[in-house]
């Protein structure tokens, strides 16, 4: 009770609720420009937490997580363009209710959504990560070998068209991971003698190549428009709707969050693939279904209420047995490793008042998103005015400032550099970057757990066998890819198709 | 747009590459040290060794499913054609830019932050500046304030002494 007391206490310290504010209005102006997301407002700010305290650092990243996520509705409404793959559903009825004259409408509506779907996420991760984390503390080696492989076979099937490119940014990812000291032996590996890579890359400026840089060379061969996008200028005036319309929606808003929960547990896919999820879903089970995608309230409900609810649920296994849901909190595990913090079943007994600071920051980001959107939509828009040809540079000026900052070495900047080109060359060629850094901050883990495992069974993996989550894990893995590949082939032979067909696009 | 050939043709060039790869990486992993620490059946190369049959396995996948594909696709349409040969011209831009940002690390610490970061800053926002926008004065001067702002902001909001090079005396 004390931690859960003295956790909301430590997040409601000045600096903490400065950092929060800045972060969330960082997060919704990151999400709102197409282009960048809150993935790239994390890298951006990730290698400043190394100034400040663990509470501090997450509360300026969680702001950042939930502005971003929730800003990305606000481009999708009214220029057709989502701000994040998150909102990619909201643009199906949002930008028609603008079009219609509706824009104010569409806002508030998808801006109560982003708020209950956040709210709701919240409850579940209070409630379900402290209960997971008494089951996982009990976790062996094996079981998180198991759980971790799980994850990695998951990102990679999940995240893109094709099972094999999907693993094979994955492994790619895990190759990279191998770079430095291996775990147990203390053996340098793929280190050619250069002694800064010895501790193998740094996360950070790792993270930011991706994100920052990576993102940014596709955007650039890609070019940019010299009108920019048109925008629409629009004054808030309610939610949308009347409280009792509101009540009316409420078994799409139950629905459409739960679906945000449960897909944000699953490691790999977020808000990314929710909101589309929960449109479906909710077309499919609506009276009038014929009536989706000329702008009605229900499309943005589902698409924007989901969204944010995979922000708990990816937080989940995060805190629970530290493995990233997704890109964002892959880049979280990584401010927690510079705070010194080891995310897992631990964090709850050994930090217990950061964990529920964290919750609590979740909370509050929530309360400053809405009033911060609400009050400051006339702002906002004017930001997506802002060519991105000028903006996106200067971005990256300020990453490589940071990421030089965080060590004051020159060759991280290296390392930036190198997993930027890395990143930009695969989704060239039309493999997804998440599994690559998602694999190479879970290889080396892998890797660890394969070691211990080993140790424990005296030499073999046998054990396994014996231990039922391990099993049911790698149960679920090994059906996962066969039942991929499956539909894969299928659908190749029923279209007279190659199965990679639609792989690129 | 890119015709489902060229697709296919670029998956098989990737699935050979990612082959070559795995075979260099086992290769290499043959010649990391297996260290001292009895570990059961693992050592310090079985890892790699693991990674790279998976990438071999894979890039194989991904070769006869490219062949199969190129097989199958239809020809390209000249209109694919057309804008295929338009869209090699711009990755250029992206080598480029990644040009730049090698240039700006390699004399960052020599020639210093301040003298380095508008220049990058100048020569990239020209180089992604669509031409009929393109306003070299207001870019040089956007450039010189926001290497200013930055660096003030690192300086002293953060307390990061950033690379002062020529300007050393300065700092």
């Amino acid at each position: 009770m004390s931690d859960i007391l003295n956790g909301m206490m430590s997040v409601c310290t000045p600096t903490a609720l400065l950092l929060m504010l800045g972060g969330v209005i960082l997060g919704i102006a990151f999400g709102a420009l197409p282009g960048l997301s809150a993935t790239t407002g994390i890298a951006l700010c990730l290698p400043m937490t190394y100034r400040l305290g663990s509470t501090d650092a997450i509360a300026l990243l969680i702001g950042i997580y939930v502005g971003g996520i929730s800003g990305a509705l606000i481009s999708a409404i009214l220029i057709n363009v989502p701000g994040t793959v998150a909102s990619a559903a909201t643009t199906f009825d949002g930008h028609p209710m603008a079009q219609k004259g509706q824009a104010a409408e569409a806002l508030g509506i998808g801006l109560m959504s982003s708020f209950i779907g956040t709210v709701l996420s919240f409850i579940a991760l209070i409630s379900i990560a402290p209960l997971l984390a008494q089951i996982t503390i009990h976790f062996s080696p094996f079981e998180y070998f198991a759980i971790v492989l799980f994850s990695l076979t998951l990102i990679g099937t999940l995240i893109s068209g094709s099972v094999v490119k999907g693993l094979i940014a994955g492994v790619i990812g895990v190759l990279l991971g191998c770079v430095g000291v291996a775990p147990g032996t203390g053996t340098p590996r793929f280190t050619f003698g250069i002694v800064n890579l010895t501790s193998g890359f740094s996360q950070t400026p790792a993270m930011v190549g991706v994100f920052a840089l990576g993102s940014q060379l596709g955007l650039i061969s890609k070019g940019f428009n010299a009108k920019g996008d048109e925008v629409r200028q629009c004054k808030m005036h309610g939610f949308g709707m009347p409280f009792k319309e509101w009540l009316n929606h409420m078994p799409n808003i139950i629905r459409s969050a739960l679906i945000g929960i449960g897909v944000g547990i699953l490691p790999g896919i977020g808000g990314g693939t929710s909101n589309l999820i929960a449109y479906g879903v909710a077309k499919s089970s609506s009276k009038y279904p014929e009536k989706f995608g000329t702008g009605i309230p229900d499309g943005v409900i589902a698409s924007e209420v989901s969204n944010n609810a995979s922000i708990g649920g990816a937080l989940i296994p995060l805190l629970t047995v530290g493995i990233p849901g997704d890109t964002v909190t892959a880049m979280l595990l990584g401010a927690l490793t510079i705070q010194g913090l080891t995310p897992g079943p631990l964090l709850f007994n050994s930090d217990g008042v950061f964990v529920y600071g964290l919750f609590t920051a979740v909370l509050i980001s929530t309360i400053m998103m809405i009033f911060v959107e609400y009050n400051g939509m006339r702002f906002i828009v004017k930001i997506l005015g802002v060519p991105r040809y000028t903006l996106l540079p200067v971005i990256l000026v300020i990453c490589m400032a940071g990421v030089f900052s965080s060590n004051n070495r020159i060759f991280d900047l290296w390392v930036m550099l190198f997993f930027g080109v890395i990143s930009f060359l695969l989704s060239r060629y039309g493999f997804p970057t998440a599994p690559m850094i998602l694999g190479f901050i879970l290889g080396p883990y892998l890797e660890t757990y394969l070691m211990r495992a080993q140790q424990l069974g005296r030499g073999s993996m046998m054990p396994i066998f014996g231990r039922p989550v391990a099993m049911a894990f790698l149960a679920i893995t090994i059906a996962f890819v066969a039942f991929q590949v499956v539909r894969n082939v299928k659908r190749a032979k029923e279209m007279g198709e190659n199965p990679i067909e639609d792989v690129d696009d | 747009m890119t015709s489902l050939r060229s697709k296919h043709r670029a998956n098989l060039c990737c699935g050979i590459f990612f082959l070559v790869l795995a075979a260099v990486v086992a290769l290499y992993s043959k010649t990391i040290p297996v260290g001292t620490l009895n570990m059961g059946i693992m050592n310090s190369q079985s890892f790699p060794l693991i990674c790279s049959a998976v990438l071999a396995l894979l890039s194989i996948c991904l070769v006869w499913q490219s062949v199969r594909g190129m097989k199958q696709a239809p020809k390209p349409t000249e209109e694919e054609l057309a804008a295929e040969r338009a869209e090699r011209v711009k990755p250029l831009r992206a080598l480029c830019a990644v040009i730049l940002v090698g240039a700006y690390i390699q004399f960052l610490k020599p020639v210093g932050y301040l003298i380095m970061t508008p220049l990058f800053l100048f020569g990239l926002v020209m180089l992604v500046t669509p031409k009929s926008v393109r306003r070299p004065v207001r870019i040089a001067v956007i450039s010189i304030v926001v290497s200013a702002i930055i660096y003030l902001t690192f300086r002293y909001g953060f307390a990061v002494q950033l690379p002062m090079g020529l300007l050393k005396n300065l700092g």
